[in-house]
């Protein structure tokens, strides 16, 4: 068979017989996304503070394994919520034209920031029993984050990463502009996701202190919400609308 | 009646309702990209759904007079190309971490491919090298003519023609040799 013959009768017959799934309708999710207040056309964090998030990034990746920066030193800073106790949102300032954007730190896997644990080991660390999301069984590994007592557990599956905290400090999160925050409520209660392409992430004690080695980059969508008692943030490749089932799941 | 340059041009000034008109036109040609790189539907729906708010954010870079189905299926392609980046990346991170066994990929939709031909065929393109995997993508599956190609990877239209024809006999290639039996359903 000639090359030819080979486009023709192979490859564009069998592409055009190509069966797909229904396509679905985006119009209304689009025009939610490009209107709702949680967008990064219209949320924009305050001048001063995407100043600092810019500093943060840089300073990051100069020492390569901290900030060193100041940081928001009071409480004051834990009440700038979007309404997710436990979580805030910076929007970092887009690269001028012809300037090529500051990288975030490479992605880590797990092992480099979390410690394995059993899962009632887990529970006894953290001081409180992780929920573990319908459906899903068991993970395949549980980890222990120790930012800052009580240390949140991460129960690590296939496509996803559950972290579950009850800490007092907050995970200050650095995102570019263009990718989609979408603010919405989960059992009645804020949350947020965040989705299409990777942001920046650190924590702060509840004495305001960064904590040096929390600085990640996070590649995948991630969802964040507060549950009845716990913190949760979701870190998945699961799409959408399944990650926010799963998250409904959790108490 | 839909006029293309008139929802283009009101979308860049913020007019959320013309750009309403783009989505409903293309959302099939951006679903449908996705979904031949992605392989998971739901997903390419995400990746679809991103790609219009990405380029509804950069309308105002967008060349006036230039068509919008290319410069969006880029925009589609990048994204789709990044999440299955991002997912081999991370399943090589967690392997590295755990020294686990094998993770199967997720597979695609079964009831999606129907027929089993063209599921080896795309197949067989998972083979090929990136570059050669979006040409022909854009060309077969988006059915996008070597000019828009063109405009849409950002590269002349000879390079365009000349890549088209290395990919295509790379996966003639891939398929004589594993999938043999494409072909032999095509002689007869």
């Amino acid at each position: 068979m000639d090359d030819v013959t080979f486009e023709r009768d192979v490859l564009a017959r069998l592409a055009a017989a190509m069966a797909y799934p229904p396509t679905p309708t985006l119009r209304g999710r689009v025009l939610a996304a490009i209107a709702t207040p949680g967008a990064p056309a219209i949320r924009q964090a305050r001048p001063a503070a995407r100043r600092w998030v810019l500093a943060a990034v840089v300073a990051a990746l100069a020492t390569g394994i901290a900030l060193a920066v100041a940081v928001p030193s009071s409480r004051s800073a834990i009440a700038d919520y979007f309404g997710i106790s436990g979580s805030k949102i910076e929007i970092l300032p887009t690269a001028a034209p012809g300037v090529t954007s500051t990288p975030f730190p490479t992605p880590a896997g797990i092992e480099r920031y979390a410690t394995p644990a059993a899962l009632d080991a887990a529970q006894a660390a953290a001081g409180f029993p992780p929920a573990l999301p319908a459906g899903e069984g068991e993970p395949q590994a549980t980890y222990l984050v120790d930012y800052g007592p009580p240390p949140a557990v991460v129960l690590h599956y296939e496509r996803f990463d559950l972290w579950e905290s009850r800490a007092y400090g907050f995970y200050v999160k650095g995102v570019p502009a263009e990718l989609i925050i979408r603010d919405f409520t989960i059992n009645g209660r804020p949350a947020t996701l965040i989705r299409g392409g990777a942001h920046i992430v650190r924590y702060v004690d509840a004495s305001g202190n960064e904590v040096a080695a929390s600085v990640r980059t996070v590649e995948r969508t991630t969802l964040i919400w507060n549950g009845a008692q716990n913190f949760y943030r979701l870190e998945t490749d699961l799409p959408e609308a399944a990650a926010i089932d799963l998250a409904t799941s959790l108490p | 009646m839909f006029v293309e340059a008139e929802a283009i041009e009101a979308s860049a000034r913020g007019d959320r309702e013309a750009f309403g008109s783009l989505v409903e036109r293309y959302q099939q040609a951006a679903f449908r990209a996705a979904y031949v790189i992605v392989r998971d539907a739901a997903t390419a729906e995400d990746v679809a759904q991103d790609a219009f708010v990405r380029a509804y954010r950069q309308m105002h870079r967008f060349r006036a007079g230039e068509p919008f189905r290319p410069w969006l299926l880029r925009i589609v392609t990048n994204l789709a190309l990044n999440e299955v980046r991002g997912r081999q990346r991370r399943r090589g991170l967690f392997e590295r971490a755990t020294a686990s066994a094998e993770i199967e990929e997720a597979a695609p939709d079964a009831g999606a491919v129907a027929h089993d031909d063209a599921a080896t065929l795309l197949r067989a393109m998972g083979e090929l090298a990136e570059d050669d995997r979006i040409v022909l993508h854009l060309r077969y599956y988006a059915d996008l003519p070597e000019r828009e190609i063109a405009a849409a990877i950002g590269k002349p239209a000879g390079t365009v023609k000349s890549r088209l024809h290395r990919a295509s006999r790379r996966l003639r290639e891939v398929v004589e040799a594993k999938y043999p039996q494409l072909m032999e359903r095509n002689d007869g």
